[in-house]
C-alpha cells in the first residue's frame, strides 16, 4: 500500500520511543487503521524483546579479572609517579596501543615500571620480558617491530606451531606472571634508542600475512597517517591502524615507557615524539 | 545506578580509590561483553575486547568529561575496539564487504501477518535464534547499528555520536536495518503460521 510506505520509516523510531510530536500522532492514527503496519510494529517490538532475551552472561571470572588488571595498573601507576619525579620531561606524549592479531598471535609488549595512562614522561625506558600467558608458549626479545615481523614469518621464532590455542587473553588465567615493579632493576634504554620488546605468542598461523598495529594516540595525528581510518574514543584519544614501517618510525622517535595489561593481547606503549 | 551515583563513583576512582571502579564494571559488564560478542561473533575476542574496554575506561577516566553517561562512553570504546579487530580480520582474509547504502530499501518485502506474540518459551527461543541469525546476514552497516541499538539501548543521539553520523541517518539506517531483518526472517518463514505451530520440528524450507 503506497500510504504505508510513507509510515514504514516512522515505525522503527516509534518502536524506539524516538518519535514525537505530530509525526507520532500521525503514525498512531494510521496504526489504528492499518493491520499491516501494526504487525510490523509488533515484529519490531518482538525483535527488541528477543534481542534483550538473548544476552549472555560474561564469564564468572570477568569482574575479578578486570579488577586484578586495574589493581596492577594502579600499583604501577604509583611506582611510575615516583619515577617521574626523578625524570621530568615536558614533551607531549602519545599513548600507543598495539593490538596483536588475536586469532593467530598474541603479542605482549611489556614494560616497567609501566605507568599506563599517566601523561607524564620519563627520559628513560626499561623493559622486562613478560611471562607468557600460556605455560608452553615461547617468549623472545626483539629490538624492533621488524623482529616481530620476522618472528611471525617463522624466520626467527621460538613460537610453537601447532598450538591451536587461541591467542586471546584468557580471563582469570592463573598461569601468567604478574607485572611487578622488579623491572626497575632492568637496564635502561637511552631516549631515542630502539625499545626492547618482549614478545610472547602462541599459535603461529600461516594465514597471518600482515602485521597489524593499532595505535591509540592522544592528541594530534602524527604526520603521514590516514585521517579517515581513525576511530575516535571520545576521550581525547583515537585508534588508528598503521603500517609496521610507520610504527617503527614512531618508536624510533623515542618513547618513554609502555605498559602491557599483563596477558592482554593489547599492549600499550607510551610514545614521546622527538622535539 | 543513577547518573549521580555514577559520577560519585567516578570521582572516587579519580581520587585514587581504584577499587570503587568495580561498581562500574558490575553495572556495565553484561552489555559491554554482549556488544563485543555480537560485533565479533567470537567469545574469545569478546572477552579480550570487553576487558580492554574497561581498562581503557579506567586509564582514561581523567579524560571523561561527563558529557554522556559513562556507559555510553564505554560502549563507544567497545565498539571501536570491535571495529578495529573486524577490520584487521577482513584485511587478513583479503575479503571485502559489500555495503548497501541507506537509500537501498527492501520495498518488495511483504509484511507478515503476525497475529500475536510468541506463545511459549519454545517459540520465543526459536524467534531469538532466528533473529540472531538474521542480524548476522544483514549488511555490515545495518548489522552494527542494529546491534548497538538492541543490545545497549543507546539513544539515537548517542549512536549518532558514536558512529559519527547525523541523527537522521541513524533513524533511517535503523529503519532499513529492521526492514532488512524482516525481509530475511520472511525469507526463512520465521513468521509464517505453519512454522510457528511446528515448534521443535524441522521445517522444510521448500514449503
Amino acid at each position: 500500500m503506497a500510504e504505508c510506505r510513507k509510515y514504514r520509516d516512522m515505525i522503527s523510531p516509534y518502536a524506539d520511543d524516538e518519535l514525537s510530536g505530530n509525526a507520532k500522532d500521525e503514525l498512531e492514527r494510521h496504526l489504528e487503521m492499518c493491520a499491516s503496519c501494526r504487525s510490523l510494529l509488533l515484529i519490531y517490538q518482538n525483535i527488541n524483546v528477543s534481542a534483550a532475551g538473548s544476552l549472555v552472561e560474561p564469564p564468572d571470572s570477568f569482574t575479578e579479572s578486570v579488577m586484578s588488571k586495574i589493581k596492577a595498573l594502579s600499583e604501577n601507576s604509583d611506582a611510575g609517579r615516583h619515577a617521574e619525579d626523578k625524570h621530568k620531561r615536558s614533551t607531549r606524549s602519545v599513548i600507543i596501543s598495539i593490538v596483536a592479531a588475536a586469532a593467530c598471535l598474541a603479542l605482549a609488549f611489556i614494560v616497567s615500571p609501566g605507568l599506563f595512562g599517566l601523561m607524564g614522561t620519563r627520559n628513560s625506558a626499561s623493559t622486562v620480558p613478560m611471562a607468557s600467558a600460556a605455560p608452553d608458549s615461547a617468549a623472545a626479545e626483539f629490538s624492533s617491530l621488524d623482529a616481530v615481523m620476522k618472528a611471525e614469518s617463522g624466520e626467527d621464532t621460538g613460537g610453537e606451531a601447532g598450538d591451536a590455542q587461541p591467542a586471546t587473553a584468557g580471563a582469570g588465567n592463573a598461569t601468567q606472571a604478574p607485572l611487578t615493579s622488579e623491572s626497575s632493576a632492568m637496564p635502561s634504554t637511552a631516549p631515542g634508542a630502539a625499545p626492547q620488546i618482549a614478545v610472547t605468542w602462541r599459535n603461529t598461523s600461516d594465514e597471518l600475512r600482515t602485521y597489524y598495529v593499532i595505535f591509540t594516540i592522544e592528541g594530534r595525528l602524527p604526520d603521514g597517517m590516514d585521517e579517515n581510518s581513525r576511530t575516535d574514543n571520545s576521550d581525547g584519544t583515537f585508534n588508528i591502524e598503521i603500517s609496521v614501517e610507520t610504527a617503527n618510525r614512531l618508536l624510533k622517535d623515542g618513547f618513554s615507557y609502555e605498559m602491557g595489561a599483563q596477558e592482554s593481547t593489547i599492549a600499550l606503549i607510551k610514545y614521546t615524539p622527538g622535539p | 545506578m543513577t547518573a549521580l551515583e555514577e559520577l560519585a563513583v567516578i570521582e572516587r576512582v579519580r581520587n585514587g580509590e581504584s577499587d570503587a571502579f568495580e561498581a562500574l564494571v558490575l553495572e556495565n559488564q553484561k552489555k559491554v561483553y554482549n556488544l563485543a560478542f555480537k560485533m565479533t561473533g567470537n567469545e574469545n575476542d569478546a572477552l579480550d575486547i570487553s576487558q580492554e574496554a574497561f581498562i581503557k575506561a579506567f586509564t582514561g577516566l581523567k579524560n571523561f568529561r561527563g558529557e554522556s553517561r559513562f556507559s555510553v562512553w564505554l560502549y563507544r570504546l567497545t565498539y571501536n575496539l570491535s571495529i578495529d579487530l573486524i577490520r584487521k580480520n577482513q584485511r587478513n582474509q583479503f575479503t571485502s564487504l559489500t555495503y548497501i547504502d541507506d537509500s537501498g530499501d527492501y520495498s518488495d518485502y511483504e509484511i507478515p501477518d503476525l497475529s500475536g506474540e510468541p506463545e511459549n518459551e519454545i517459540e520465543r527461543k526459536e524467534l531469538r535464534e532466528a533473529i540472531s541469525k538474521g542480524i548476522d546476514e544483514l549488511p555490515e552497516k545495518h548489522r552494527e547499528i542494529l546491534i548497538m541499538r538492541e543490545i545497549t539501548g543507546m539513544s539515537y543521539d548517542d549512536i549518532a555520536k558514536t558512529l559519527g553520523l547525523s541523527e537522521g541517518t541513524v533513524k533511517s539506517r535503523l529503519s532499513r536495518a529492521r526492514q532488512g531483518l524482516v525481509f530475511i526472517l520472511n525469507k526463512y518463514g520465521t513468521f509464517s503460521e505453519s512454522n510457528r505451530h511446528k515448534s521443535g520440528k524441522e521445517v522444510d524450507p521448500r514449503g
